[in-house]
């Protein structure tokens, strides 16, 4: 995966009984896994509700089917976090 | 308008007696019979103050006992138009200023205030390990920069308890759980032994995920996406009808957030992590709040006596995402002299969260772990917010989540806290200062 990349959210078909995967959540959106941050991986927000996060570039976002972009939530912000010690 | 001012009179009998007499320890204040300057409203419970010679600027000693001084300070009030219209003197009496002092509030730069032991002190958390909670089977997530046992074990004479099979390191961070380079999670996993010595330490370094030789820069929050979904499936599998239940409880420490909103989407972008509970990292934290773990997160330190310079002067809704959101118990600081640390967050938090943040103080800016060298102090919300989550751990020994599930955990913790000032919520304490007999108490844990 190249370019920027964004945070956002899929929404897997209901029935799906087993954690899905790179290669699931890509299928859905109908592109390559290789699409996807294979780093960040395919993260269940809400296991129940089939709700998963990935990691996708902007680019790539933009070329979404429509199809796939009814399964499709965000770009999310994805800020700098730091610990809240030794405050200067 | 009134302004307060001290008077430096000539000597005579009154003056002298009511010096005398506060020496004596029996202090009478302003006797009836003194003469005072018709223009000075004076204060009759202040007894006079020997002051010795006007003007030298080195009055000797002996000159300033009451019976050799010839002069007495009092306090009083003159009345004026203007406060640049102050007499100099009234009566041949020379006027100063009697401004108002108080102690320098803790800051950034404040030499350490106490230690662990006086923090114990004042948690009484003998009171606590004396009914056996210590946080035995209670497991403590510490999400930070990583823990070094080693340094852990050196500060505490023990190796404390770690569970590395479910501790967790992001995707393309070298390091070892338990083995990270000693720095802000090893200085909170420290302060959550302070009251749960025998609790469960994981290790979820999510700050080091994206900084540069593993320093504590801090990372980004889709770390703590994946940290917390590795959370959500080891507390599940932990809870799963035949899994391995070896915990009673999960606690999850959070010192950490943004400390500018120029760091996130802009207002009213739908995506914005700061006041939307439906971002992704806000939905993971709620389910595991909902799945029964106890989640705590740090205030922030843009409080507005002495905001840190990240926070770039905004100090108003600065507690904001999921230091924000009702589920979590948020965690202001004080010092063990329960004086607000003036860098401490302050509520109301960020509109469309939960507003009335911070939930409760705890003590910080003390010399305990030395993570940062020695002599170096323990501070910012990062350490309140351990000592939190210990106290929680300690409690949940013997109240597991099961029976009380968190938001009434956090419940009793508010109603029980010491309140400061006044009743009810505040912005600088929240419900105030939290007191963890108390609430064993309330919940039948402690006698």
């Amino acid at each position: 995966m190249t370019g920027s990349r964004v945070l956002i959210t899929v929404q897997m078909p209901s029935g799906q009984t087993r954690h899905a995967g790179i290669a699931e959540v890509a299928a859905v959106l109908g592109i390559a896994p290789e699409v996807l941050d294979r780093n960040f991986g395919a993260i269940a927000i809400d296991p129940s509700a089939n709700l998963y996060s990935v990691m996708i570039g902007q680019d790539a976002l933009r070329e979404l089917s429509e199809d796939a972009k009814r399964h499709v939530e965000g770009p999310y912000a994805n800020p700098k976090i730091t610990p809240f010690g030794r405050p200067d | 308008m009134k302004i307060p001012v001290i008077v430096a009179m000539p000597s005579q009998a009154p003056l002298l007696e009511s010096a005398m007499n506060a020496q004596a320890g029996t202090p009478s204040g302003i006797l009836a019979e003194t003469r005072i300057p018709e223009r000075v409203e004076i204060d009759p419970i202040f007894s006079a103050v020997p002051i010795g010679d006007a003007g030298t600027g080195t009055s000797a000693l002996e000159s300033a006992t009451p019976q050799s001084s010839p002069r007495f300070a009092v306090r009083g009030f003159v009345e004026v138009d203007d406060p640049e219209e102050t007499p100099e003197t009234v009566e041949g009496a020379e006027v100063f200023s009697d401004p108002r002092i108080d102690s320098f509030i803790t800051c950034g730069g404040t030499p350490a205030v106490g230690d662990t032991s006086a923090v114990s002190a004042n948690l009484n958390v003998a009171a606590l390990h004396n009914e056996g909670l210590d946080g035995t089977d209670i497991a403590v997530a510490i999400v930070d920069t990583g823990i070094n046992l080693q340094h852990l074990a050196s500060k505490l004479g023990a190796m404390p308890r770690f569970d590395a099979g479910n501790s967790w390191m992001p995707n393309g961070l070298s390091g070892t759980p338990g083995q990270m380079p000693v720095d802000h999670g090893t200085m909170c996993a420290f302060n959550v032994l302070v009251a749960a010595p025998k609790a469960t330490l994981l290790d979820f370094p999510v700050l080091s995920g994206n900084a540069p030789g593993g320093a504590a820069m801090g990372g980004f929050l889709s770390v703590a996406i994946a940290g917390f979904a590795q959370l959500l499936a080891f507390w599940a599998v932990a809870f799963a009808p035949g899994g391995a239940n070896r915990y009673k409880a999960l606690v999850v420490n959070n010192s950490w957030g943004m400390y500018h909103p120029s760091w996130d989407f802009p207002p009213g972008h739908p995506g914005r992590y700061s006041d939307n509970p439906a971002h992704p990292f806000n939905r993971l934290v709620q389910l595991l709040s909902t799945a029964n773990a106890d989640i705590v997160f740090a205030a922030g330190n843009c409080g507005a006596n002495c905001s840190d310079t990240r926070c770039q002067n905004v100090v108003t809704h600065t507690i904001t995402g999921a230091n924000a959101l009702a589920e979590v118990i948020t965690l202001s600081g004080c010092d063990i002299n329960d004086d607000r640390v003036g860098y401490s967050s302050q509520g109301p938090a960020i509109p469309g969260m939960a507003v009335n943040k911070p939930d409760l103080t705890a003590y910080t800016h003390f010399l305990g772990s030395e993570a940062f060298g020695t002599g170096s102090a323990d501070t910012g919300t990062s350490t309140s917010c351990p000592v939190t989550a210990g106290c929680i751990a300690a409690l949940r020994t013997k109240v597991p989540s099961n029976t009380l599930p968190p938001g009434a955990m956090k419940a009793q913790l508010q109603a029980t806290a010491r309140q400061v000032v006044g009743a009810g919520w505040n912005k600088d304490y929240g419900f105030g200062i939290i007191n963890p007999v108390a609430a064993g108490q309330t919940l039948g844990v402690v006698p």
